[in-house]
């Protein structure tokens, strides 16, 4: 099992958002978190990679605990995030983002047989990103960003990649680009934990999801699940906002 | 080559070439005067890197000043240890002190750690009065003997102003290094989204520990550089307000810039000198001139030449 979270608590300082949550996420499978704004997805998000402390409950991955370990520290154990705020060094041209991402990806423990990404592979998913190589983050565009993001991630070389929001904002050209690059990475054996506030988007990039509501999951769609919660309007209107 | 670059290295070589006539053509008192810029700007180079590159306002560097500048009176005038020997200590005495404090000061952010800091300063101002027996308290250590090489002295200002300023320039150039390398880009990514950078593996804590310890060895050294100029230490040297004036040194310099830290020190060594001649109100325009130079250049003196450059680019 690549992440395993039990009865989760974790919020900001004395306010708690996330109250007993657990979620799994299987070697090579796309796992998504849905729910409406407030549900506490990002909360949850930033408690798995060690951003928010959790109060109660724990986080295993690869069968390994890591509830109480420092956000860097996960990121050595191969968890990667892609923050809802994007979390680039606006400041550093695209080469230096990916420079320095390479350079912390090489101490990232990597299990036998685990083909490590490189600036061609990147590149080969991403190649604007190769053309800005010597742009500063801040001048590129919002989809453009994204990408940066992704392409940083993944130098990093992780076994589990966190998407919060990654497609929100963007064009839907720009979204479908994405869309197939998870797909690619999926044929890599790579485990996805996306949070993603459209269904329909949620649908087309994983397996299973978690619907969240108020810091807790309230409703699991289960393999083959996705067409049926999508017609239900209870769900939908209950958690989903429609 | 390009133009620019070209141009680059010949304003460093004719900077270099005016450097090393100055001592023969300035009376003693401004030789003087320059070779504590020297050491100013050594100190303030440690000071410009933890605010320029991680973000941190260092209030405590005449701490580590004062501990290699005792270490150096100390091992030399008490114990009778080689002058080298004793700057060696205080760096070494430094770095450790800064790990000791550093390691939980560290995990503090914004204000909260620069208040920890003055606090850590004006603690070490009261061990320096206090532990009398080993400072010298306010009579201080006198006697200190010069800095020598293979027998020749560095015991005039002009001698010493260029072993001063050759260790300014070496270090300048390493510290370049160190921020164009990939500890630099960790520091950056630090100071720009420290979060981002924690989850991309990056060891914050570590990354801003081992860079105040850093900046602490350059405190040191140029407190002991100081020492052995000066020959005589006291506690008047190493109060809270030296610590400010290290502080001063990056903030008008431009904390980015490495090089620029020369301009810093320049300014906090020469204008109080060039103004003395406004007796009591000195201090008052002293005030007045770095309100303007932080406020109509943000991005301090470092920035002027960019600013020249686009200027005659329009």
């Amino acid at each position: 099992m690549a992440l395993e979270v039990e009865t989760l608590e974790a919020g900001y300082g004395p306010v708690p958002v996330l109250r007993g949550v657990s979620i799994h996420v299987a070697d090579n499978e796309a796992v998504a978190i849905v729910g409406a704004n407030g549900a506490g997805k990002t909360t949850l998000v930033r408690a798995i990679c060690g951003l928010s402390q959790a109060t109660a409950g724990h986080i295993r991955f690869h069968g390994q605990t890591i509830t109480g370990d420092a956000g860097h520290r996960r990121g050595e154990a191969g968890i990667a995030v892609v923050l809802e705020t994007r979390g680039l060094f606006g400041e550093l041209t695209v080469a230096d983002n990916l420079r320095l991402a390479e350079h912390t990806g090489r101490g990232v423990k990597r299990p036998q047989g685990f083909r490590p990404f490189t600036l061609g592979d990147v590149f080969e998913l991403f190649p604007i990103v190769k053309e800005k190589l010597a742009t500063r983050v801040e001048l590129l565009s919002g989809g453009q960003q994204q990408m940066v993001a992704v392409a940083r991630a993944l130098l990093l070389q992780p076994r589990l990649l966190v998407l919060d929001e990654l497609t929100t904002g963007l064009a839907p050209k720009v979204v479908q680009e994405i869309l197939s690059v998870l797909t690619a990475l999926r044929s890599r054996g790579m485990s996805l934990l996306i949070v993603e506030q459209s269904i329909k988007l949620a649908a087309a990039m994983t397996d299973r999801a978690y619907v969240m509501s108020l810091g807790r999951v309230v409703h699991e769609v289960g393999h083959g699940e996705w067409e049926s919660t999508m017609s239900n309007d209870a769900i939908s209107k209950a958690y989903l906002h429609g | 080559m390009t133009k620019t670059v070209l141009n680059g290295r010949l304003a460093f070589a004719a900077v270099m070439l005016v450097g090393l006539i100055l001592p023969a053509v300035f009376e003693r008192h401004m030789v003087d005067l320059l070779v504590y810029a020297g050491l100013y700007t050594i100190a303030g180079l440690g000071v410009g890197l933890l605010l320029g590159q991680c973000g941190i306002v260092n209030l405590a560097q005449a701490l580590f000043y004062g501990i290699g500048a005792y270490a150096s009176a100390y091992s030399t005038v008490t114990l009778g240890w080689s002058p080298w020997s004793g700057i060696l200590l205080g760096i070494a005495i430094s770095v450790a002190v800064a790990l000791v404090i550093g390691f939980p000061l560290l995990r503090l952010h914004g204000f909260f750690l620069a208040l920890a800091t003055l606090a850590a300063g004006t603690i070490g101002t009261i061990f320096f009065f206090e532990w009398d027996w080993l400072t010298g308290g306010t009579l201080g250590i006198g006697g200190l003997p010069p800095l020598s090489v293979l027998g020749f002295e560095f015991n005039s200002p002009a001698r010493f102003y260029y072993l001063v300023w050759a260790v300014v320039i070496i270090l300048l150039v390493l510290s370049s290094n160190l921020v164009s390398g990939r500890p630099g880009l960790a520091m950056r990514a630090l100071r720009d989204s420290a979060p981002a950078a924690e989850v991309m593996a990056v060891n914050i804590h570590a990354i801003r520990t081992k860079i105040f310890a850093l900046s602490a060895g350059l405190g040191a050294l140029a407190g002991s550089l100081f020492a052995h100029y000066s020959t005589y230490v006291s506690v008047e040297s190493f109060t809270v307000q030296r610590s400010i004036v290290f502080l001063l040194i990056p903030v008008i310099a431009g904390a980015r810039s490495i090089w620029g830290t020369v301009a810093g020190a320049l300014f906090v060594t020469f204008v109080p000198e060039l103004l003395s001649g406004f007796g009591d109100a000195h201090q008052m325009l002293f005030g007045i001139m770095l309100v303007l130079v932080v406020t109509l250049m943000p991005d301090g003196l470092a920035g002027i030449p960019a600013r020249v450059a686009r200027r005659f680019a329009r």
